[in-house]
């Protein structure tokens, strides 16, 4: 371990720590819309987009992410999709995490009992009112533990996002060892950085998780 | 069955033939039922009977193989050969002159009383949400609850939820309201507060009302007609003298003795 080093680089390191941050939290953003979208889909048995929407899981599900971002990243430049690495990484991590999250709102959209729905269509509540003001605001407190630790993954799972030239905290840490050969020192302190960060944020999900079902109003 | 002219017949509810299986088996088997405005019906019988099957029929809850429901002249049931399929505007339109209350209450967990109370005044009938709300406290007054307009139902016992749930109800000034065992999930020293609720409704208000009840002595006490089922036909129906105390019908007899030897 060279600390000297590790103070001459820091610099480089916290830069590609914020690119892994920023693609996280944007994947995120995509993963918690787009699951949503197919988890809503699903339950309303929308023709042709539910059929769409089970083979986009099955697709992306049975699939590597490390083949769907090598597909992002070659194929579609050449069918005139000009986005930069950055953008596709965080596009198809996004997109992957979908599947998961998905399934995670589908299954607390179940969870909410058939009487709320019929509650809700005896007294005329629209399709829409009902979701907004009754189903959602009682599957969102079961499913923001899952959807914690799904952040979590994707953090770390953000560093396949170098495999395609992105310069995120793995990505940097590779091409600083490689002009330094200082692998020691580099990869422990990116091991560790990524350590100190997800750590402490799965006591905080199991923590929001055990006070939502503490409490969990019941009807 | 012969009913006497009515001065509201744009409110009476008619059931004519109707029909309902779920699979294999026929939950309901013709039945016919007539509900002049204002009037209270009491349908009884053995659980699996079909009661509560003609009430959500009624609600629109469920489709109806054959037959027909109607609300005044306008036809409410929905059948599976979509002749009767409406607009959702159209159907909310006729659902928000029929109220339910269910067994479980079905309150809404992540609302307070009196929020539950005012969503669809607010949502489907368009008021100003202060004057739904002076109005949805005014109604909780009415069920003596007024103090627990803030509560969420976690909050409140099972009777006091069944009273917000009949409150929500009535928030939509329906005409016709329909309980389905209303008392069933109570403990037994909560059943009272609940079927006082509904018997100062039965003497204050021009509503109709279709019940669904194992309370016999509440049936006798609230309805002018009382309808026996088993096996989803009627077997016997008659005012609740002729239903409850002096039936001839040998099915109807041994079902309250049944019941009363409970």
């Amino acid at each position: 371990m060279s600390l000297r080093y590790l103070w001459n680089v820091h610099s480089q390191l916290l830069g590609g720590l914020r690119i892994t941050v920023q693609a996280t939290l944007i994947g995120m953003g995509i993963a918690v819309l787009l699951g949503l979208l197919i988890a809503m889909i699903r339950l309303l048995r929308i023709p042709v987009l539910r059929q769409l929407s089970v083979g986009w899981i099955v697709l992306v599900r049975n699939t590597p992410l490390l083949a769907q971002l090598f597909f992002l990243f070659y194929v579609l430049p050449s069918y005139g999709v000009k986005l930069n690495a950055y953008w596709l990484g965080t596009i198809g991590l996004g997109c992957h995490y979908s599947c998961y999250t998905a399934e995670a709102f589908r299954g607390s959209f179940a969870a909410v009992a058939r009487g709320q729905w019929e509650a809700a269509t005896v007294l005329g509540l629209s399709w829409r009112t009902t979701f907004a003001k009754v189903v959602l605001p009682q599957a969102l407190p079961a499913v923001v533990p899952t959807l914690g630790n799904y952040l979590i993954s994707m953090f770390k799972d953000s560093s396949i996002l170098s495999a395609i030239t992105v310069l995120e905290l793995l990505g940097t840490t590779q091409a600083l060892a490689s002009q330094s050969f200082m692998y020691t020192t580099l990869f422990t302190a990116m091991g560790l950085t990524y350590l100190c960060i997800a750590y402490p944020a799965s006591i905080g999900v199991r923590r929001l998780e055990k006070r939502l079902s503490g409490g969990r109003r019941v009807a | 069955m012969i009913v006497e002219p009515t001065f509201n017949d744009a409110e009476r509810l008619r059931i004519e033939g109707v029909s309902k299986s779920f699979g294999n088996h026929q939950v309901l088997d013709h039945v016919s039922l007539d509900l002049p405005a204002g009037r209270r019906m009491a349908l009884i019988g053995p659980s699996g009977s079909g009661k509560t099957t003609v009430l959500r029929c009624v609600a629109m809850l469920e489709m109806i193989d054959a037959g027909a429901i109607y609300l005044g002249d306008r036809r409410i049931s929905v059948d599976l050969t979509g002749r009767t399929a409406r607009s959702a505007r159209d159907l909310r339109s006729i659902r928000s002159k029929i109220g339910m209350v269910f067994q479980h209450f079905n309150l809404f967990p992540n609302m307070t009383a009196i929020d539950n109370v005012t969503l669809a005044p607010v949502k489907v009938l368009g008021i100003e949400k202060a004057h739904a709300r002076d109005e949805g406290l005014q109604i909780l007054a009415s069920v003596g609850l007024a103090e627990k307009a803030h509560a969420y139902p976690s909050q409140l016992s099972g009777g006091q939820q069944q009273r917000v749930a009949i409150a929500r109800a009535l928030a939509m000034h329906p005409s016709l309201l329909l309980f389905d065992e209303v008392t069933s999930a109570l403990d037994p020293e909560l059943v009272g507060e609940v079927l006082e609720v509904v018997r100062k409704l039965a003497e204050t208000s021009p509503l109709s009302m279709m019940i669904v009840t194992h309370e016999m002595r509440f049936a006798a006490d609230i309805s002018d007609h009382v309808v026996f089922m088993e096996a989803g036909r009627i077997v016997e129906e008659g005012t609740p003298e002729e239903v409850l105390r002096s039936s001839v019908n040998e099915r109807t007899r041994k079902f309250l003795h049944r019941i009363q030897l409970h």
